[in-house]
């Protein structure tokens, strides 16, 4: 063939070959590199470029492909489909944005905290208190993963008889954050919800645990009207989830602890106070009974004082009495004189040959007078 | 029994009563006799009476250790 005999494509037909052969080529392509005039117009569209020492290459998306704010220089991984455009040349089209080691997911982060904070879903005032101990939760988690299993475990062995709904999800991975929101939207759906909801997963490297801090499963978890309790990771990581969660635990054993109490401890409690009242029981009862039997003694106190005053009154009567016995008096060898039976106080009452009678201690006799 | 039912207090009134008429001036000498009568009689009912009320406070103490 000669090259003057080359077919010539039209310009159109030119783009459409070449979005052919892209297409069958590379339906989708993952490409890593430094985020370079990023902007986002009319609130829609998102344009940016991704860089390295050499090349550049233009991505266009929408606003529904961010997981949060992005500022240039972050380090992302972005899939999606590159395209010919007819008219502004080569672009790629984004299906996922994800951005890629420490540093960008740190400063993703920090820009989403710092934009969430500014809308209050962080505040205090916000965090509702957990039932104690519930009956039913909601678990949102891998069923594979250890953080199920310590949960769980921890659970029974704490309290049991608690019953848990599992929503089985991807913890980590580009699917999770929308399994998350789904599973924390299908229990709040729910005639019958639990009364709080748990999210949980074990530790992992900072990627792994991106899921957590993307901005709609932390605005899932601050919606949901079923209080939650979010457990990621380790004590040191801190997604943004459990920041807008009611409440916090640092690992899934944690969360099942604060959940419950500690079944053995709360028998022991019980057997303390149980063991206390019988102890303070016993002693008011002894008081009682000293008491009582003081009150007791006191009362034979009085009475026998009572008593022997009235001995004492008595016998002062007595002893006055007998002073006062008349007989006494003859006995001493006075006369008692008598006339015409009435007692003779005066000898100018009697006249001579008057008869009277005399009475003397031992016996009367009748005599006349001279 | 009227005797029984009078009370501490009513029988050591009368005994007053009693007393103080014996030690009234110009007291007729049988009147004395009888009113020293019915006090020995009183002194005697209130003897009586004080011993009943000390068995039973004993026989109390006792029964209640």
């Amino acid at each position: 063939m000669q090259p003057n005999q080359e077919i010539a494509f039209s310009v159109s037909d030119f783009v459409a070959v070449c979005n052919q052969t892209l297409e069958f080529a590379y339906p989708s392509v993952s490409i890593e590199g430094e985020l370079a005039n990023f902007k986002v117009s009319k609130n829609r569209w998102v344009y940016f470029d991704l860089k390295d020492e050499t090349a550049s290459v233009r991505f266009f998306g929408t606003v529904y492909n961010l997981q949060g704010p992005l500022e240039d220089g972050m380090l992302l991984r972005v899939r999606g489909v590159p395209r010919l455009h007819p008219l502004y040349g080569f672009s790629v089209t984004v299906q996922h944005i994800q951005p890629v080691g420490e540093g960008a997911i740190r400063r993703a982060a920090d820009l989403l905290q710092a934009k969430l904070t500014a809308e209050g879903l962080f505040e205090t005032s916000r965090k509702r208190p957990l039932p104690y101990p519930p009956e039913r939760i909601g678990l949102i988690t891998s069923k594979e993963s250890a953080a199920f299993a310590d949960f769980t475990k921890i659970l029974n062995a704490r309290w049991g008889g608690v019953e848990v709904l599992l929503h089985d999800v991807q913890v980590q991975g580009e699917a999770a954050p929308a399994q998350i929101v789904v599973a924390i939207e299908q229990f709040n759906q729910m005639s019958d919800p639990p009364e709080v909801l748990v999210i949980t997963r074990g530790g992992g490297s900072a990627e792994d645990l991106q899921a957590f801090s993307s901005e709609s499963v932390t605005r899932a978890v601050a919606g949901s009207r079923i209080p939650t309790l979010v457990a990621i990771g380790h004590e040191i990581d801190l997604s943004l989830a459990e920041l807008a969660a009611d409440k916090r635990a640092s690992t899934p054993s944690n969360a099942a602890e604060f959940l419950t109490p500690d079944r053995a401890a709360v028998l022991q409690t019980l057997q303390d106070y149980r063991r206390r009242l019988e102890e303070q029981s016993a002693a008011s009862l002894a008081d009682a009974q000293r008491t009582l039997g003081e009150c007791a003694r006191q009362l034979a106190l009085i009475a026998e004082h009572a008593l022997k005053e009235a001995r004492l009154q008595l016998s002062s009567r007595q002893q006055l009495l007998k002073a006062l016995n008349p007989e006494a008096i003859l006995a001493r060898g006075y006369a008692i004189v008598r006339a015409d039976g009435a007692v003779v106080r005066s000898a100018k009452h009697l006249k001579k040959g008057a008869i009277v009678e005399i009475t003397f201690s031992d016996a009367k006799r009748t005599a006349k007078i001279q | 029994m009227a005797k029984e039912s009078k009370s501490y207090r009513e029988l050591m009134a009368e005994l007053d009563q009693v007393m103080d008429k014996l030690q009234t001036d110009g007291l007729d000498v049988d009147e004395a006799v009888s009113l020293y009568e019915q006090g020995l009689n009183l002194t005697d009912q209130i003897t009586n009476y004080l011993t009943a009320s000390e068995n039973k406070l004993t026989e109390l103490k006792r029964q209640n250790g």
